[in-house]
């Protein structure tokens, strides 16, 4: 039997993807890729792909980056793995986390190490409840985040995220989430237009929390730009104001950066857009470049300080703060700062805004908004393209006829199609994309208008 | 129009077409069709006299038809009778006789209207109080039917359909003695159970308050022994945790003290009362708490913690004032403690020559007749044996009620009103003692 009969073979009977049925998988076949270089990836039969979305958003660097493996590779020689509890500790675990705070805006300074993104949302969420009551506030455990935001998958994270279809079959969750609207200016949900509006997502917040009563509330968490429903910078002013409220009513800000931190949005953290800082800010994803699985949660000194005296902050997890995935940290920061890759993201980014908006205004039946900060775009889709309704099986169709062209994306929430490239995207991969997007949209236009 | 009068059938088949849930608790095919009372009796639709052995889930204390509490209650209506915005002077009154008679510190008062309302608001004052969220209760335990009280219930059956409950309560193991969860014999098994409560405790964190009844009379008469109740007092303290006695079914006499706590010589920090409360004549229930629990600050006008519109209306307190003075003039209480040990002590005559009758337990006029397959084994008599046992008292002029059926129980439960008088009792026997009979031979 040829090799991939006999993978494909033990896929279907062995393996559980994530978020996908069987039925799915045999209806639209596999995508077995095998190699990664840069901002390429190369399927089981040497077809090129542009990786426009970066490996699930969370490659920096790019794929295949020798230099990177080698310094894990060296680690792991030296110490493959030791823990950090109790007083244990490495270098690299050390180094990592001194850069990371100095990484971060304003006083944000101690770090914690996570697994995963939803592992580090965890903990900001714990920090958040323990912080309140050890500060006199016992009954401050409420959390305040956005439908539509994306913080994670494990039943606490799960709480914050705003995706019922994520939440549903495992409801109740944790009591003391709530959820108010996010700010989407493409597509208000309270049908203003910036900048003639109130603000009212930024005042939303306000009015839940006098609702809920402030003695109530531990924190808010949200993304500084949510890329989950299409991305969505929201206006200059919102994060201020949401920074004051906070303060207002003593609640702990929380920044989740997982996918737009580590210079996505052409600054390091999507914060710096918006001049104001956290008081905790998660990071995962791009910070090792997906080459190993660790995330970290940074916290100002003053909610550092509560855990220091008589009762420390539990959570501890064996793989936190791992070797070999400090290394990973270590050499991807060196490669991002050496080669300029933020920069790269802010310039590359411009270049792909202006070249999509071209894009939809050659395609003005179909594209309805362009949005995007640094390489992270989004491109909402009309509901209707003449009589057709834009349904999922259209998404599914137009996502897959781009692979077929050699692009990888992916499609959010109904109508929006999703790119978030690694930061050494170019010019070059800008203008391939948009030409197999130009080809796709010209196809459907032929066929239905 | 409506019709004045409808027959027997047309009754049960609108009952049928309206009633959003079946009031026929026997769970048997034709249930009663009562039309009227009066002391300890009741009559059907055809005019058949029966026993009442049941008092309105035990909450006639006083009977029925009584003519002091009738006059009160139109001795008031002609004034007011709803009234909880202002002051009423009845109100005062009432908190000052049940300070009076409740024991220790228990000083001041909440009116409500249901026993359930009054295990809410109690369950509400501990955490506003302490500042702390759980709460741990008794699996067994009865404590009423709205969310915050269903969260403390501790029948399964009860629960099920409406989970999830409110987050933080937290159930142990009753002091069932005839059925340790332990599988030990009192008092040789050093109040293990008591034991776990207080490891529950200690590893939970966070407990404001334990809501328990003084005697688990839904759950088939549990009686916990004197040192437990004593034992868990001294942990309530050691905690710092609020000790809610639900004394909705053991309250005003039923146990032959006015209060079941007195029992114990353990006085809870909140005591909650409903059912006996107004011997039902109307719907009435209070939460007593310490003097201690400043619940709210009295500078503080309007602060909510928890009211209903129509609680503590002046019409409920001349009620439950006629109803208490009733209860202490004629020793009612007294009464219970004497009449009861008779029916305890003949029940027990009978339970010995019996072979379904494992186990007679009682305080007073609540009284358990645990039914079993096998006394030995103690394996538990089939439900359709409790019912049958409830139906065929009915055929015979005797009403009993199941009990709540927990984990186990098939328990009969007597809580006669506390006027019933020997010649009652006697009757009731005779009847028990036949359908005992009747059951043993099938």
């Amino acid at each position: 039997m040829e090799e991939r009969e006999q993978l494909r073979k033990w896929e279907l009977a062995y393996l559980w993807h994530p978020e996908t049925t069987r039925k799915d998988q045999l209806k639209h076949g596999y995508k077995m890729i095998t190699e990664g270089k840069g901002y390429i990836l190369k399927d089981i039969d040497g077809k090129e792909y542009i990786d426009g979305l970066g490996g699930m958003e969370c490659t920096g660097i790019g794929h295949g980056r020798k230099e990177i493996i080698d310094a894990m590779a060296e680690q792991g020689r030296k110490l493959e793995f030791e823990h950090i509890f109790d007083f244990f500790v490495h270098e690299p675990v050390i180094k990592v986390a001194k850069k990371l705070a100095e990484l971060t805006p304003g006083d944000l300074q101690h770090v914690m190490f996570g697994a995963s993104g939803s592992d580090s949302v965890e903990i900001a969420l714990k920090i958040a409840r323990q912080y309140q009551a050890m500060k006199g506030f016992p009954r401050r455990y409420k959390v305040i985040s956005r439908w539509n935001s994306f913080h994670g998958v494990t039943m606490g994270a799960l709480g914050a995220n705003g995706f019922t279809n994520l939440r549903e079959p495992f409801e109740p969750m944790t009591p003391g989430f709530r959820h108010i609207p996010h700010p989407s200016c493409c597509d208000c949900p309270f049908g203003e237009h910036y900048p003639d509006c109130n603000l009212e997502c930024a005042e939303a917040f306000e009015k839940e929390v006098i609702l809920e009563g402030p003695e109530t509330i531990a924190a808010f968490i949200g993304e500084s730009i949510s890329c989950a429903r299409g991305v969505q910078p929201p206006p200059k002013e919102y994060w201020p104001k949401i920074r004051k409220i906070c303060n207002k009513y003593g609640i702990l800000l929380i920044d989740d950066e997982i996918l737009i931190g580590a210079g996505k949005s052409g600054r390091f953290y999507a914060c710096e857009h918006y001049d104001y800082v956290p008081d905790i800010l998660v990071t995962g994803k791009g910070i090792s470049s997906g080459y190993f699985p660790i995330s970290a949660v940074v916290a100002k000194p003053e909610i550092y300080e509560v855990f220091q005296d008589e009762e420390a902050f539990l959570h501890p997890q064996t793989f936190q703060g791992h070797p070999m995935g400090c290394a990973a940290i270590l050499k991807n920061l060196e490669i991002i700062e050496r080669e300029n890759l933020v920069k790269n993201a802010e310039i590359v980014g411009k270049y792909f805004t202006e070249q999509l908006n071209a894009l939809a205004s050659n395609h003005p039946q179909i594209l309805s908004h362009v949005t995007g900060k640094g390489l992270p775009h989004s491109i909402l889709l009309y509901p209707k393209i003449g009589n057709k309704v834009v349904d999922n099986e259209m998404m599914v169709r137009i996502r897959e006829r781009a692979y077929e062209l050699g692009l990888i994306c992916r499609f959010e929430e109904k109508r929006y199609i999703m790119f978030c490239p690694p930061l050494v995207f170019d010019k070059k991969a800008v203008n391939r994309s948009v030409e197999i997007w130009d080809q796709v949209f010209s196809e459907i236009e032929k066929e239905n208008l | 129009m409506l019709k004045e009068n409808y027959s027997e059938k047309e009754i049960r088949d609108l009952e049928r077409k309206y009633a959003v849930q079946s009031y026929d608790t026997s769970r048997l095919k034709n249930p009663l069709i009562i039309e009227k009372a009066e002391g300890v009796f009741l009559w059907d639709k055809n005019g058949k006299r029966y026993l009442d052995f049941s008092a309105e889930y035990s909450s006639s204390n006083v009977g029925f038809q009584n003519k002091e509490m009738i006059e009160a209650i139109k001795k008031q209506l002609k004034l007011i009778s709803v009234s909880s915005m202002f002051i009423h002077p009845l109100r005062v009154q009432l908190a000052e006789l049940l300070d009076k008679i409740t024991p220790g510190d228990l000083s001041k008062s909440y009116f409500g209207c249901t026993g359930s309302d009054a295990i809410d608001a109690a369950l509400k004052f501990a955490r506003k109080y302490t500042k702390k969220y759980k709460v741990l209760s008794l699996w067994e335990g009865y404590h009423g039917a709205t969310f915050g009280a269903l969260s403390a219930h501790g029948l399964t059956y009860a629960r099920f359909d409406f989970e999830p409950l409110l987050p933080g309560f937290i159930h142990v193991s009753p002091p069932y003695c005839y059925r340790c969860d332990f599988g030990l014999k009192y008092p040789d098994c050093g109040l293990v159970c008591l034991n776990v409560l207080e490891k529950t405790i200690v590893r939970e964190g966070h407990v404001a308050a334990i809501i328990l009844e003084p005697i688990l009379a839904g759950g088939g008469v549990i009686i916990p022994p004197k040192p437990y109740m004593q034992g868990l007092k001294k942990i309530c303290e050691k905690y710092n945790i609020l000790l809610i006695f639900d004394e909705v079914c053991t309250g005003f006499g039923r146990t032959g003290k006015m209060f079941c706590c007195e029992q114990y010589n353990v006085v809870p920090d909140m005591l909650v009362v409903a059912k006996g409360f107004t011997s039902g004549y109307l719907p009435g229930s209070a939460v007593i708490v310490s003097k201690d629990l400043n619940i709210y600050d009295p500078e503080k006008s309007g602060e909510p913690v928890h009211y209903h519109t129509l609680s503590a209306s002046p019409l409920t307190c001349a009620v439950a004032i006629t109803n208490i003075n009733i209860i202490l003039r004629d020793k009612l209480a007294e009464n219970a403690a004497k009449i009861g040990k008779y029916l305890m002590e003949s029940l027990q005559e009978i339970a010995r020559e019996s072979k379904i009758i494992g186990d007679v337990r009682g305080q007073g006029l609540l009284v358990g007749i645990e039914l079993v397959k096998d006394k030995k084994t103690k394996e538990p008599a089939e439900k359709y044996k409790e019912h049958l046992f409830i139906e065929k008292c009915k055929e015979k002029g005797l009403i009993v009620e199941g009990g709540d059926g927990g984990m186990y129980s098939s328990v009969i439960v007597l809580h006669p009103p506390l006027i019933v008088k020997k010649e009652h009792i006697d009757k009731a026997l005779d009847i028990i003692n036949d359908v005992v009979g009747e059951l043993q031979q099938k």
